[in-house]
């Protein structure tokens, strides 16, 4: 059962804040989502582990550096910075 | 009641690639805020994760330094958090399928071994400013490759734990793979410690110890947080999982966060890198270019006949030990070598601030010098004094030893003139030794000495005066 | 110019413009005004770019004059706006990025633009790319050209809107879990979904990285071959990108279908199909049979769990995705709270939409501790399984043929009301994205309503020549309606 709880437990995850209204409606909302999902829950598993496709050495960037992005740019899109680094509020 | 400590170490080393782990901005030390970033390593939409090849190498030779299996498949993960010092909020780690599993080191008294090491990528760092109650991030870091070495709780006091961490920093920095500076934090340990009564063989709720930088805070941390957690037991309460923090100026531990607000990482396979498959071949190619490691470098210099202090020395330092083998190829004499080395060369370099990677002086001048100094060349009071002045000049000993007229002289005819000359002018003195006062033999040999300069062979002077008094 | 826009493919407009029938400038020019014109009633274009558009056009005019001009040089193309191009904003249909301007251009942006193409302006679409009406976008609902009523489909509505109403000769959208193709089939145009590998992904915001892909969106699925070939092959900056010589691929291409055997996966065809659609695919596979293709029912028995997996995963991966945006390097960022924590969640809360919410919401419900094995990794299995049941079916399939969508369009407010009525709906198209296997959804018939059917051609890893040349040939005997406003 996806209650309300759980809810606030994966808003806390998500780092989204809801207010107590939209929680009860988020809730409802995924709980019939989750009901959707639960199909799975009667397929049995009988693959062993994934055989994945992999890459070789080679095929790996070399360790050569390059030159960096101007600062101004990397800046640019951030809503609060000093001319050298983005600022972050406090903490807690 | 005794209590046990049961230790279990996290060690963090950054690689000493050229760039960063995930993109080609480079990842030296330093560098003004935010000058090497870029749309990968601060976690611009849209951009990916490029792995470097070099970082898998170092892990490699870092797992074959520690003795690890080396696991021919490995992939990376993401570890989800939300800081203000890690863009994407999650970290690219390795998770499910390290690189290296199943190590060990040897210390003192036991084997430690390791249950792993991991490829993954620092963070970056905030500078704090309480006054305007902000912070500000600086990408720099960000993206830097670490590999992580955790080991099994076989550790059972703090001796051991700096022990183990002093052994692993000195196997990285032989294999090259980091410098091991803990004071720059390019080697960084966290510990987790729990306590059991003695002869329990169920251990005891652990805490860790966050972001310890120097063995000496190691050793602190490990005998604080031992005396906290048995004064908790004795009142009958109970340790807390938790995370703790060091104070090195207070010498306290306190909480960062409780296992009860632990983070729930949510761990899955990191989908814009596909796992990497290496070859046992390319292994082997990668342990070619492994150099003898300080272990077995320390038994040959003990078979050489070194002492065991001497060789703990030697190797402490590899590029000392480096240049004591170099050395030994131009006169294999271990035993002279070493003592010249750690008497006077470590001396001379503590002196003038001089570490052995910046030593200039050719092992092979160094090599003549420990000779010349042994089949009397030179006097071993003059040997000093051309070291010195090797280091200064680099010039070769044999000519500073000509330019100075220190070479000594096996001419014994001159010294027998010299000798007859003193032994004339201090009949007293001659008289007092055939009387049986052996202390003003010096006081001859000192006289011919200063007659003869610094030319003069000690050893010769010394058996013709000998010869002479005894007549 | 107007009717040339309408009727013309790629590779004619190309001619035109070597043969200085018409120079970049006004065929821009021409695009450019009917965007404007059917932008208001639409929604399909975010951003329109005229200045730049009318500045590449000069450039890829001079291209031309020497004589050094490539397939899509001078030619005008929309761009998803979840494509990153440099200085101009990339929002992915969001308030969180509403002034987001990229500092670097997408790969496939990049090769378009060393073609010399013109981008006219980034295409609207559902809020990062979830969802298929193009309705959750924060810059308004996009409308379907056949019926301004209906939706569009989506994600990549606004791309499809635009290449039907000849906002642009054709277009770039993204394809997570049917984006592409959906829109296509709702629109009455072609997409294309590349093999998984076939486009980089560098500089596709992601949303579900190991589902993303790049497609092409045109008139005809030539067109998408084209568009294909210019941005296709190997990238050294996305290692998930393959490393397969993908333009020769393309230029065998392999028109008709004859000797090739087609297979119609029956639980394809289920209830939750409407019967005109069912009708308007068999009769496509009796033109195939017609042209000499053999037509062979195959089963793919473990269909029932792909849209939970495909869910599961994808949420998974865009929750982790859409972390990176708190409101400090980028995007918006609340004006209510002190401290970092408060920020975040007000920032996170704020700009985005309720989609967005519930997908991460349902990721990190996937992923967190006491549920990971029973929803994430279970996803994982499902996923290899049905690779393997595809494995199977391809021996004896060259390509699979399916519907694009349960239904034509539907009202705009219907079935967006309700989540899981929309995610059910995937059912036809996840598999490739699943799988990572190429699909093309083209036109096979108008419903009673005259609304766009389409159906969709799977095949192997790397087979787009053979998907493409296969809807080359049922549109070259399809007679297609025009949408008119």
């Amino acid at each position: 059962m996806f209650d309300i709880k759980l809810a606030t437990h994966l808003a806390e995850l998500s780092k989204i804040s809801f207010s107590q209204t939209e929680l009860q409606k988020i809730t409802k909302e995924m709980d019939e989502i989750i009901a959707l999902m639960d199909t799975v829950s009667d397929f049995e598993i009988t693959e062993n582990s994934a055989v994945n496709p992999t890459v070789n050495m080679d095929d790996i960037r070399q360790d050569i550096p390059k030159k960096s992005m101007p600062r101004k740019d990397i800046l640019k899109n951030a809503a609060q910075k000093t001319g050298k680094a983005f600022t972050v509020p406090k903490v807690v | 009641m005794n209590y046990q400590t049961v230790i279990g170490l996290e060690i963090h080393a950054e690689l000493l690639t050229r760039s960063k782990v995930f993109c080609s901005c480079s990842a030296e030390f330093g560098g003004e805020e935010n000058t090497r970033v870029c749309p990968r390593c601060s976690g611009a939409p849209g951009s990916l994760p490029l792995f470097n090849r070099g970082a898998a190498e170092l892990a490699v030779k870092a797992g074959l330094a520690l003795n690890c299996k080396i696991n021919n498949f490995s992939a990376f993960d993401r570890k989800n958090y939300f800081y203000p010092d890690l863009p994407k909020a999650y970290q690219i780690t390795q998770f499910f399928s390290p690189i290296c599993s199943d190590g060990y080191v040897n210390i003192s008294t036991k084997k430690i071994r390791i249950n792993r090491i991991h490829i993954e990528e620092d963070a970056g760092k905030l500078i704090h400013d309480d006054v305007k109650k902000i912070s500000l991030a600086d990408y720099n870091r960000c993206g830097v490759p670490l590999i992580e070495i955790v080991t099994e709780p076989d550790i059972r006091s703090a001796e051991e734990a700096k022990e183990f961490t002093a052994a692993v920093a000195l196997a990285l920095k032989y294999a090259g793979v980091c410098d091991a500076r803990m004071e720059q934090g390019s080697l960084r340990c966290d510990v987790n410690i729990s306590i059991m009564p003695e002869g329990s063989e169920v251990f005891g709720t652990r805490t860790e110890i966050k972001n310890l930088n120097s063995l000496r805070s190691i050793g602190r941390a490990i005998e604080y947080e031992y005396s906290r957690q048995k004064a908790l037991l004795e009142k009958g309460e109970r340790v807390i999982q938790q995370t703790l923090h060091w104070d090195d100026a207070t010498g306290v531990t306190t909480a960062l966060r409780s296992k009860e607000e632990a983070h729930d990482y949510r761990y899955f396979p990191e989908p814009d890198i596909p796992p990497m498959f290496i070859t046992d071949e390319e292994i082997s190619a990668i342990a070619a270019t492994l150099p003898e490691m300080p272990e077995s470098r320390k038994v040959r210099y003990s078979n050489q006949g070194l002492a065991d202090a001497d060789a703990t020395l030697l190797i402490a330092d590899k590029a000392l030990a480096d240049f004591y083998d170099e050395a030994l190829k131009g006169y294999n004499n271990p035993k002279s070598v070493a003592t010249m080395i750690i008497v006077e060369l470590l001396r001379r370099m503590n002196d003038s601030g001089l570490s052995a990677e910046e030593l200039a002086v050719l092992p092979a001048d160094f090599a003549e010098l420990c000779k010349m100094a042994d089949d009397g060349t030179v006097s071993r009071g003059a040997a000093k004094d051309i070291l010195k002045q090797m280091l200064e000049t680099l010039k070769k000993p044999m000519d500073i030893a000509a330019e100075n007229g220190m070479i000594m002289s096996n001419d014994s005819s001159e010294v027998e003139t010299a000798v007859d000359k003193i032994l004339a002018a201090n009949p007293k003195a001659v008289e007092e030794f055939k009387g049986g006062s052996t202390k003003v033999f010096g006081f001859l040999m000192g006289q011919t000495c200063r007659t003869l300069g610094k030319s003069a062979n000690p050893a010769i002077i010394k058996k013709i005066l000998e010869e002479k008094l005894m007549k | 110019m107007k009717e040339l826009i309408k009727k013309s493919t790629l590779s004619e407009l190309g001619m035109g413009l070597k043969n200085k029938e018409f120079s970049s400038v006004e065929l821009t020019t021409a695009y450019l005004e009917q965007a404007r014109a059917m932008n208001g009633q639409t929604a399909a274009f975010i951003t329109l770019t005229e200045e730049q558009a009318l500045e590449s056009a000069k450039k890829a005019d001079e291209l031309i004059a020497s004589g050094k001009s490539k397939p899509l040089t001078g030619i005008p193309l929309g761009i998803k706006d979840n494509i990153c191009t440099k200085g101009i904003k990339t929002t992915c249909a969001s308030k969180m990025l509403e002034d987001f301007c990229p500092i670097y251009d997408a790969t496939a942006v990049a090769r378009l633009k060393k073609q010399g193409a013109v981008i006219i302006g980034k295409t609207n679409m559902d809020e990062f790319a979830m969802g298929s009406s193009s309705g959750t976008s924060y810059f308004g609902a996009v409308s379907n050209p056949y019926d301004l009523t209906r939706v569009p489909g989506g994600s990549s509505g606004g791309s499809a809107a635009a290449v039907a109403l000849n906002m642009c000769a054709a277009a770039l959208g993204s394809d997570t879990g049917g984006s592409v193709r959906q829109p296509a089939a709702f629109c009455g145009i072609t997409g294309l979904k590349p093999t998984y590998g076939a486009v980089s992904r560098y500089g596709l915001i992601a949303f579900a990285s190991s589902f993303d892909q790049i497609g092409t969106m045109a008139k005809t699925a030539d067109d998408c071959g084209i568009l294909l070939g210019a941005i296709a092959g190997k990238d050294e900056f996305d290692s998930t990108c393959s490393a397969l010589p993908f333009k020769n691929c393309l230029s065998a291409l392999n028109r008709g279908v004859k000797k090739l055997t087609i297979g119609l996966p029956k639980e394809f065809f289920g209830d939750q199909i409407d019967s005109s659609v069912k009708s308007a695919v068999f009769s496509a596979a009796e033109v195939y049979k017609n042209m000499g293709a053999e037509i062979k029912e195959v089963s793919l028995p473990d269909l029932k769990y792909a849209v939970a997996a495909y869910y599961l995963i994808s949420s998974a991966e865009a929750a982790s995705n859409l972390s990176r945006y708190d409101g400090i390097k980028y995007g918006h960022r609340s004006k209510n709270g002190k401290t970092y924590e408060d920020v975040i969640k007000n920032s996170r809360r704020e700009g985005f939409g309720k989609e967005v919410k519930r997908r991460i919401m349902l990721g990190n419900y996937a992923l967190s501790s006491g549920y990971y094995e029973a929803y994430y990794s279970k996803a994982v299995k499902i996923r290899q399984r049905l690779k393997t049941e595809l494995d199977e079916i391809f021996k004896s399939c060259d390509f699979i043929l399916t519907p694009t969508a349960p239904t034509t369009a539907y009202k705009k407010g219907s079935v967006e009301k309700n989540p899981t009525q929309m995610y059910s709906a995937d059912i036809c198209t996840v598999m490739a994205n699943i799988a990572g296997l190429p699909a093309v959804s083209t036109t096979c018939g108008y419903d009673k309503n005259g609304l766009p059917i389409g159906m969709s051609l799977m095949g192997k890893a790397f087979s787009e020549a053979t998907i493409i040349g296969a809807a080359s040939a049922f549109e070259a005997v399809f007679e297609r309606r025009e949408a008119v406003l």
